[in-house]
């Protein structure tokens, strides 16, 4: 091209290239860290009281134990610390080892889809699933989901910048698509690097292969349960005002996601496929937490109860929603903290259960 | 748009191909529309007062170089400097200085409710308001021959890189890196990535995994401890040197990729053994703009003992008011302008002539060199000095300010409130990443006087740290994208 032309790549006339060595051994080293981290099997890798660890504790522990499970109850903390699978089998009169719950500390719908995904050969025996869904369950404004960030398919990722249905609040809504922004961005550089939620596993796991350390795991007892032990005991928790923060962290980008809808949806169709019933069922929380729930976000929690009540009539399913403590024979003490149940609490919780799958006869054939 | 920003990552991927094919006049034309693309992204709603300002700056410039008579360039430079500074100050300072106006009528018992602007401070605007009078200024004094070409003149005044936090342009230094071919190396790549990487790694490694700890303790100073208040202001003091030194790598490395060369805006500020070194090493861009543009013309040090500490004062004082709107940031710039002066009297007091002959200098002249562990006690005394001057920069008020201060001297035994306790593993991770940034970044840049110097170790040891800092760079990328500190300025 002349000198004249617009395009004449004049800055280059003194660009002398070279082979970037030392970028190239950077560019090696980080590939070899990720193919490793790729590689390394979860179970070496990942502790299973990490959150990442946990449903491989729930899949190599807890359900081998069940050979032929009727009933599976999938959910956050919350439901592990509700109901009681051993209790529910004597009230229902089923086997023991009948009711499995699954239920995994901090996880969204699409560790509830995996895991039935991952293990469907057993759980397609299974009469009925509970769902058990928290108020951000379909929420992209909750940032625990670092098994979604790891798993997710590519076009989730690409597309998770999408029209999500919230209340109209154009200040907060502005802030939300950030937010919706950034968190693409991140499941997108998720994709391509692993690093990000694995490497810091990799010296525990180094620890753990030399015996070092003292073995934390989490605890299958006697109720067959996995308790969550992540309660928030002691007077800061009775005191309404500390429940703001924690309300704020759950609604501050409160909407309803399509993907994660998308994923009960999903689920629902393999459990009608493989012949089982589906329940969505909402856990009253603390008389005093709700109160300052509807105080703070009643448009955000009503939308959330209409779009599961909605979800449950697309897929089939039955929607047990309760919203205080006394409509299920829970009074606020049976509480740990603002939503887990103490012992006492998962008692009623769990005869409540069985009462209503006893009622709605859930486990005869239909 | 942020430079830590999905965004600006696509831009920058459009920009700098097209900026590699063409030839220098179009250069400038794509550089200036792609720098207005750059400060309207957000808020295109003040891209016209810069566009005005750059105007009027450009034909001001012409005129006052087209004149010999002393008296017209004066009326010009007057001209520029009052619409500059009138501009800022409106848009900027007006509603501050009118509710102080009328909080101060208030306790006098006269009620009134002044009318505000209320539309908020465009972004960048201390800082391109700085690059016009510099240019008008350097005009005048015959430093620089006026543009003739707008947009030459318009692309400095906008240069996306440094448009919006800096560092401050000269346009002595920079001018005629637009007027003429810029000539890409691969030396300058190789730095200019070398700066990026150092930029990103200090803004996400170290900031903003800082943020919420120095956030959470200077939002509630009432809630902590001694111990707790301690720890935010050193998270403080290192989240801001990282934040914004990051920032200006990115700025500089992507501006020398391109074949620019931006001024140096830190070198290693808190290796610095008395604050008029620290002031020599911190913002240089702002300090030596100060110096050449408001100290020496107020007189400087010619005028006498008491007009020159006058001068200091007064400058450091307008420099605190710089950065924002509130006395707060009065105070802080006071308070450096005080340490300043009592610096230079004890360095007059040292060059007594009724004094024995001082040992020979140091290397930057700035009095006797010192045995080393002297020079880590300065060195230490100094950074404390320092970060007492943060809490006044960071606090929400001048009141905070005060209970920040008095909270660490007196609050020893007192348990934090709840929701005021740091996460060790918080803490922990973002201590080592700044660990990692003064061993791997900072101190070979001080020893070898090179931002560069990583580029001369051997390969293995520079793949290592390359690996290491991205790797970094990606375990820490976080799911809130915090915002440059001097993007508010």
């Amino acid at each position: 091209m002349s000198r004249s032309s617009i395009f004449n790549f004049e800055s280059f006339e003194d660009f002398k290239p070279r082979v970037p060595l030392a970028l190239l051994a950077a560019a090696a080293m980080v590939l070899c860290v990720e193919a490793g981290l790729r590689l390394a099997p979860d179970t070496w890798l990942i502790p299973y009281y990490s959150r990442l660890g946990f449903r491989g504790f729930m899949e190599h522990e807890v359900l081998p134990k069940f050979d032929a499970p009727q009933i599976a109850i999938v959910g956050t903390s919350r439901a592990a610390d509700a109901i009681n699978p051993k209790a529910l089998d004597a009230a229902l009169g089923v086997p023991e080892f009948s009711t499995v719950n699954l239920s995994i500390f901090g996880s969204r719908t699409s560790d509830w889809l995996d895991i039935y995904q991952r293990n469907r050969a057993k759980l397609s025996q299974l009469k009925l699933l509970i769902v058990v869904v928290d108020e951000w369950s379909f929420s992209s404004g909750v940032g625990n989901d670092e098994q979604f960030c790891l798993d997710a398919p590519f076009t989730d990722r690409w597309n998770f910048v999408q029209p999500a249905e919230m209340p109209i609040n154009e200040k907060r809504d502005a802030a939300r698509l950030d937010y919706l922004r950034l968190k693409r961005n991140r499941l997108l550089a998720d994709w391509a690097f692993n690093m990000r939620l694995k490497l810091g596993f990799v010296p525990l796991a180094i620890a753990k292969s030399l015996h070092l350390g003292k073995k934390r795991e989490p605890v299958f007892d006697a109720f067959h349960m996995v308790r969550s032990n992540t309660a928030e005991t002691g007077k800061e928790a009775e005191d309404p005002k500390n429940y703001h923060e924690r309300i704020r962290n759950f609604y501050k980008f409160f909407d309803t996601h399509p993907i994660y809808v998308r994923h009960i949806e999903e689920l629902g169709r393999m459990v009608k496929e493989d012949g089982g019933r589906l329940v969505l069922v909402q856990l009253p929380n603390r008389h005093t937490y709700q109160d300052e729930v509807e105080k703070l976000f009643p448009l955000e929690y009503a939308q959330h109860i209409r779009v599961t009540r909605e979800l449950a009539a697309r897929t089939d399913a039955r929607f047990w929603n309760y919203r205080f403590p006394e409509d299920i024979g829970l009074a606020d003490d049976d509480y740990e903290d603002y939503c887990h149940l103490a012992m006492s609490g998962t008692e009623t919780c769990t005869k409540w259960i069985a009462d209503l799958i006893k009622k709605d006869k859930l486990l005869e054939k239909h | 748009m942020q430079f830590n920003s999905f965004a600006f990552l696509i831009f920058f991927a459009v920009v700098f191909p097209l900026y590699c094919v063409l030839n220098f006049r179009w250069q400038n034309r794509m550089l200036l529309a792609a720098s207005y693309v750059f400060y309207g992204w957000a808020e295109p709603r003040f891209l016209f007062l810069m566009a005005l300002t750059t105007i009027i700056d450009f034909f001001i410039g012409m005129k006052i170089d087209d004149s010999e008579n002393a008296l017209v360039r004066k009326r010009w430079l007057i001209g520029s400097i009052v619409m500059n500074l009138t501009i800022l100050g409106v848009f900027k300072y007006y509603d501050f200085f009118a509710l102080s106006i009328a909080e101060n009528l208030k306790f006098l018992g006269i009620g009134t409710s002044p009318w505000l602007i209320k539309i908020g401070v465009p972004a960048g605007i201390s800082f391109y308001t700085f690059h016009e009078i510099s240019y008008t200024v350097d005009v005048y004094r015959k430093h620089i021959k006026a543009a003739r070409k707008f947009e030459d003149f318009a692309v400095f005044i906008s240069f996306f890189p440094q448009l919006v936090a800096g560092p401050i342009g000269r346009a002595s230094w920079q001018m005629p890196q637009f007027e003429r071919p810029r000539r890409m190396t691969w030396q300058g790549w190789c730095e200019g990535a070398l700066l990026v990487l150092f930029g990103f790694f200090k803004k996400i490694a170290v900031a903003d995994a800082l943020a919420p700890l120095a956030g959470r303790v200077f939002k509630n100073p009432g809630g902590c401890n001694s111990a707790l208040l301690l720890t935010g202001l050193y998270c403080f003091s290192i989240q801001i040197y990282a934040d914004f030194s990051g920032y200006t790598d990115i700025a500089r490395g992507l501006a020398r990729i391109m074949g620019f060369e931006l001024i140096e805006n830190f070198n290693q500020p808190y290796f610095a053994s008395n604050i008029t070194d620290f002031w020599r090493r911190w913002h240089i861009s702002l300090s030596t703009w100060l110096r050449d543009y408001l100290y020496i013309p107020l007189g400087g040090n010619r005028h006498g003992t008491f007009n020159t500490y006058r001068n200091l004062f007064l400058t450091m004082f307008l420099g605190g008011l710089w950065h924002g709107a509130s006395w707060k940031f009065a105070v802080w710039g006071s308070l450096h302008g005080i340490f300043l002066a009592v610096h230079k009297f004890m360095m007059e007091f040292k060059k007594n002539p009724s004094r024995p002959a001082p040992l020979p200098q140091g290397e930057r002249g700035e009095g006797p060199k010192d045995a080393w562990p002297v020079r880590v006690l300065k060195i230490i005394g100094t950074f404390h000095l320092v970060a007492l001057t943060w809490i006044f920069f960071s606090a929400e008020s001048i009141s905070g300010a005060f209970d920040f201060l008095k909270g660490i001297f007196t609050r020893f035994n007192t348990t934090p409130a709840r929701g005021m306790k740091i996460d060790s593993s918080e803490l922990n991770a973002a201590a080592a990443a700044a660990l990692v940034m003064i061993l791997a970044i900072d101190l070979p840049q001080f020893l070898k006087r090179d931002h560069c110097a990583m580029l001369k170790w051997p390969v293995a040891a520079r793949a290592l740290a390359f690996a290491t800092l991205f790797i970094w760079i990606v375990m820490m990328r976080g799911l809130e994208n915090v915002p440059f500190i001097y993007f508010q300025f």
